[in-house]
């Protein structure tokens, strides 16, 4: 099968299309910046979207439980490697994926006996101040793209979740309070779960909220929230939706 | 959980203004007594490995874990304890979330690792020979007893009893408030834990 140049390439493809495929049950994963902290959002079963990496640091994602778990095991591990062969603030977000995880998706996505990861994910790490908060968007191949602050969105669809982060970028312009923030994330992980776009037919704000309350019943909404300001090293918390006033 | 922040070699005074309570984590609190290097070593160790089992398995370590890390800490480091240049006699308090309401339960150790739940307070360190009749007197005899303290009146005393060790035994520093050192002071409470702030130790102090 690998013998011929596009056999490989081939393979590769229809690699990309299998690992698309098996994804699309899965639900969107979505980020924040605020002024007081990161907001990081899910809906799953509980303990298995959104989760805590290192002091500053949180990855929340999709796909397939086991996958995401290797992935968060690895990140952990190498994070507290770091901060115990270095220090706690020499732990960064660069290193763990552009010297570890996104190498590591890649080795494995190219390898094509073997099974490939069912992940797509974004990672998040706190810094001083909102435009020095790091995201990056890693996706199932290894490849990934970084931004400063703003909104991140984790989804199976590039032109959904494109869609998505160009909505709650606007949507979200000079709000700060957390409750809002979750809100609309949660609005915006409803349109797409629901797989409606977010231009022409969207509905009004109270619709959103019934849609988005409607679609999480009997499911746990998954909340993780890194905080600029603490007294403590670990920044991350977990405020369920009840203590966010959803 | 109060200590001086004293570090002696052999008759040198090195420093004033070591830290020697050290919070593990929010259910964890290490004072430690015997040779620094090693004991901020098992610190870190310590540290890095609640930690990281909190974040890998999704919950906390248990106390018992937790005293037994340390316990085969002091274990693996039995050559350098014989060898009399790296012994380390640490404390241990940490709250036990298996009782409800969870409560915090103090732990000593002896140079080997063998670990002993103390009932009401322990001590450690050179100068624990002074404080440990003081606070045996104090709990039977005293008014208030020290488990029944308020917090106010927890720090005065715990403050008193460094300066009186510190008079008998030249390797525990006790307070200085021309000099502005004061006790390391931490309070290991369900929720947390709490550092006393050397300006409210003034403050207790001076009431």
């Amino acid at each position: 099968m690998t013998e011929e140049p596009y056999r490989w390439l081939e393979a590769v493809a229809n690699r990309r299309e299998y690992v698309r495929e098996q994804l699309k049950g899965g639900t969107p994963a979505l980020a924040a910046s605020l002024p007081e902290g990161i907001l990081l959002l899910g809906v799953g079963g509980g303990q298995s979207k959104v989760f805590e990496l290192f002091d500053r640091h949180a990855l929340a994602g999709l796909g397939h439980p086991a996958d995401i778990e290797r992935i968060r095991q690895a990140a952990i591990d190498a994070a507290h490697v770091e901060a115990f062969t270095r220090a706690p603030e020499d732990v960064s977000l660069r290193r763990l994926v552009g010297f570890g995880l996104g190498p590591q998706l890649k080795t494995n996505f190219e390898q094509i006996f073997s099974a490939p990861f069912l992940v797509e994910l974004l990672l998040a790490e706190l810094g001083p101040e909102p435009g020095h908060d790091l995201f990056f968007r890693l996706h199932f191949d290894g490849s990934y793209q970084t931004q400063f602050g703003g909104v991140v969105v984790a989804a199976i669809d590039p032109e959904a979740e494109s869609a998505a982060r160009k909505w709650l970028i606007e949507m979200m312009a000079g709000k700060t309070d957390r409750k809002e923030a979750a809100d609309l994330l949660l609005q915006a992980w409803w349109r797409i779960t629901e797989n409606k776009p977010f231009g022409e037919g969207l509905p009004d704000e109270a619709a959103r909220r019934a849609g988005w309350r409607e679609a999480t019943k009997g499911k746990e909404i998954e909340i993780g929230w890194l905080a600029r300001q603490s007294l403590r090293p670990a920044r991350y918390q977990a405020p369920t939706a009840a203590e966010l006033g959803l | 959980m109060a200590g001086d922040r004293r570090a002696t070699a052999g008759n040198v005074i090195v420093t004033d203004r070591v830290e020697k309570i050290i919070e593990i984590d929010p259910t964890s609190v290490l004072a430690i007594a015997g040779v620094p290097a090693t004991a901020f070593e098992m610190a870190r160790v310590l540290q890095t490995s609640f930690e990281y089992y909190r974040r890998s398995q999704l919950q906390s370590l248990s106390l018992p874990a937790r005293v037994r890390a340390l316990a085969r800490l002091l274990r693996e480091n039995l050559p350098m304890t014989m060898q009399g240049i790296g012994i380390v006699v640490p404390l241990f308090a940490g709250v036990d979330h298996a009782t409800k309401p969870p409560e915090p339960r103090i732990y000593f150790y002896d140079p080997l690792g063998a670990q002993f739940q103390a009932v009401g307070y322990a001590a450690s360190g050179s100068g624990s020979g002074t404080i440990r009749s003081i606070l045996s007197f104090q709990e039977r005899y005293g008014q208030p007893r020290p488990s029944r303290m308020g917090l106010r009146d927890a720090v005065r005393f715990a403050s008193r009893l460094l300066t009186t060790a510190s008079e008998f035994d030249s390797a525990t520093g006790g307070i200085n408030p021309e000099t502005e050192t004061y006790a390391t002071i931490k309070l290991l409470k369900a929720s947390g834990v709490e550092t006393i702030t050397d300006a409210q130790q003034k403050e207790f102090l001076h009431d």
